[in-house]
């Protein structure tokens, strides 16, 4: 008998996202995409005072594989021209960015960062690449401000996961 | 009444602008408006506030006599975000033109439906150029807009009107589909001419008459790194005020007059933006289509034309990237080539005008100090088929800030 294999959240630290349910799905749906047919727990990395306060805002997840971590979740917000928008980033374990995807796009304009043939610019990029907007990365006429501020988000969340490494937070 | 609103909107902006830290937001780096958070209430509501100045000198060149030259606060343009809730949004821009003229640029309420799907309604942009969408003076070289634009497009062209914009990630397009109001043509006298075809019925949402609806359209595409491409389309009847108070039985041929203050309009547009790395190239092509024309001009005196086209292409390179690698600021070498004929085609009883096939030539430099203020000079050159025309030239200098 074939077994289908599900998505399973793990319930608590579930709890702590604040982000409305289809966000969630688009979340899952991502996870499931890069590994299908697998079973993949989130699972809440606890973080120091000080660490959570350099943090902010962020949420960093490990994603586990019978037991086993296959990457890191991390949801961050950036700023657009008058408001902000959440996106997502999966790490791979050597802290290399798997996928990116944009979860809430509020503004009215901008939006075109949301092009998947975008985010895959940023894919296999790590602390150790420069990613300067304009040049490494391209921008996209007409959303400059939200492709910048994406932009610049990515470079730092990639410092900070790698910071968090150095840390020993990870092991 | 008029000078109030004049000082009032100075020092709103003379309080920004000194009040402006020129600060980043350290997670992303985006500039920082000191007026971000001006007003901040519960639930983190809060109004941004920002702007873009176009600031020209332009002094035409004469071999035989002396020619006077312009400078000009062009534009000073106050824009206005503010969230409602994560899904309903108010944009707007309030422009002072030539210190002047105050203008309502934009105002619409964005409301979010679900992720690809917004409605709007109120005073927006017409979706047809580069220009018309996005003209802060730090996104386009040269210190004017292209003639082009102005001319054929009529930028800025803002009419009232509602629909549906958003992007579809998957296929890396942008849509836009509005209803909107169309130009005034005749108000008591025609208002569209050989010239400049349909800027002067722009009705820019000042007590505007309407009485037929037009129809605009707009597909960018973006799914090639760099590049992004556009074709946008336009539909629809002049609105006119000779058909106010036209009785339903129409038995003196009334009708059949106001008919003739009429035209319909048809335009296409296809523009496209590439950039990779220092190199930036942008194009741009619109065809209009007019009808009814003959009987507008025979009942107007009006000399439009029955058709308008027009093209540019325009290449770029920051050159300071080549000398110093990681540099921060920029200094892009441009030229520009524009042919615009707002004659391409006249009805019957209308002569072609040759001086409205023009062409114009504009190298320069726009040296970006920052991400939102530059520096412009260019030399242009103007021509037109007209039998025996000499060009003529203009030196330009400005200053274009957007924050």
């Amino acid at each position: 008998m074939r077994k289908i294999w599900i998505v399973i959240f793990v319930g608590l630290s579930f709890l702590s996202f604040d982000l409305p349910k289809s966000a969630i799905k688009k979340i899952d749906k991502v996870i499931t995409s890069l590994w299908p047919e697998q079973v993949v727990e989130k699972k809440a990395i606890n973080l120091s005072n000080k660490q959570l306060e350099n943090f902010k805002d962020n949420k960093l997840y490990q994603l586990i594989n019978n037991k086993k971590s296959i990457g890191y979740l991390y949801l961050t917000k950036a700023r657009s021209k008058i408001t902000y928008f959440d996106y997502m980033i999966i790490f791979n374990t050597d802290l290399s960015i798997k996928k990116i995807k944009v979860l809430i796009y509020r503004e009215e304009q901008g939006g075109e960062i949301g092009s998947k043939r975008w985010l895959k610019q940023f894919e296999g990029k790590s602390s150790a690449n420069e990613m300067k907007f304009g040049d490494d990365i391209q921008n996209i006429s007409g959303a400059t401000i939200s492709a910048r501020s994406m932009t610049n988000g990515v470079g730092k969340a990639t410092k900070q996961v790698q910071n968090l490494k150095l840390q020993g937070v990870f092991n | 009444m008029k000078k109030g609103i004049l000082s009032l909107s100075a020092l709103l902006v003379g309080g920004m602008l000194s009040a402006q830290v020129v600060g980043t937001d350290t997670t992303t780096n985006a500039p920082l408006n000191s007026a971000q958070n001006i007003l901040s209430g519960n639930g983190g509501k809060q109004i941004i506030i920002g702007g873009y100045g176009q600031i020209d000198y332009n002094q035409p060149l004469n071999d035989t006599a002396s020619a006077n030259g312009k400078m000009d606060v062009h534009r000073m343009v106050i824009f206005m975000g503010y969230k409602f809730n994560d899904k309903v949004q108010f944009v707007t821009e309030i422009e002072m033109e030539h210190v002047k003229e105050l203008y309502v640029e934009q105002a619409f309420l964005n409301y979010q439906i679900s992720n690809p799907i917004n409605f709007r309604a109120g005073l927006m942009l017409i979706p047809m150029g580069i220009i018309n969408e996005y003209h802060e003076p730090t996104t386009f070289n040269g210190v004017e807009r292209p003639n082009l634009d102005g001319k054929i497009i009529p930028t800025t062209w803002r009419e009232m009107g509602a629909g549906f914009a958003g992007n579809i990630d998957n296929l890396s397009l942008k849509y836009q589909a509005y209803v909107v109001n169309g130009f005034l043509g005749y108000d008591g006298s025609g208002k569209l001419r050989g010239s400049d075809g349909f800027r002067k019925g722009r009705q820019k949402g000042a007590e505007s008459t309407f009485n037929t609806p037009n129809f605009t359209t707009k597909l960018d595409f973006y799914g090639i790194k760099g590049l992004k491409l556009g074709a946008s389309a336009y539909f629809g009847n002049t609105q006119s005020t000779a058909f106010d108070g036209l009785p339903n039985n129409d038995t003196l041929g009334l009708k059949a007059q106001a008919d003739s203050t009429t035209v319909g309009l048809a335009m296409f547009g296809f523009d496209a933006r590439y950039t990779y790395k220092a190199l930036h190239i942008r194009g741009q092509f619109v065809k209009s289509s007019i009808s009814n024309v003959a009987e507008y001009n025979a009942y107007t005196g009006s000399d439009l034309g029955s058709s308008m086209l027009g093209y540019y292409g325009e290449v770029g390179y920051d050159v300071l990237s080549l000398i110093k690698k990681d540099a921060k600021e920029k200094l892009i070498l441009f030229g520009r080539y524009e042919y615009y004929d707002t004659h391409d085609a006249t009805p019957n009883g209308t002569i072609k005008n040759d001086s409205y096939a023009r062409t114009d030539m504009t190298f320069g430099v726009t040296y970006k100090v920052s991400n939102g203020a530059a520096f412009k000079a260019d030399y242009q050159i103007f021509d037109n088929k007209a039998d025996g025309n000499t060009p003529s030239n203009q030196i330009n200098l400005g200053v274009g800030v957007w924050f």
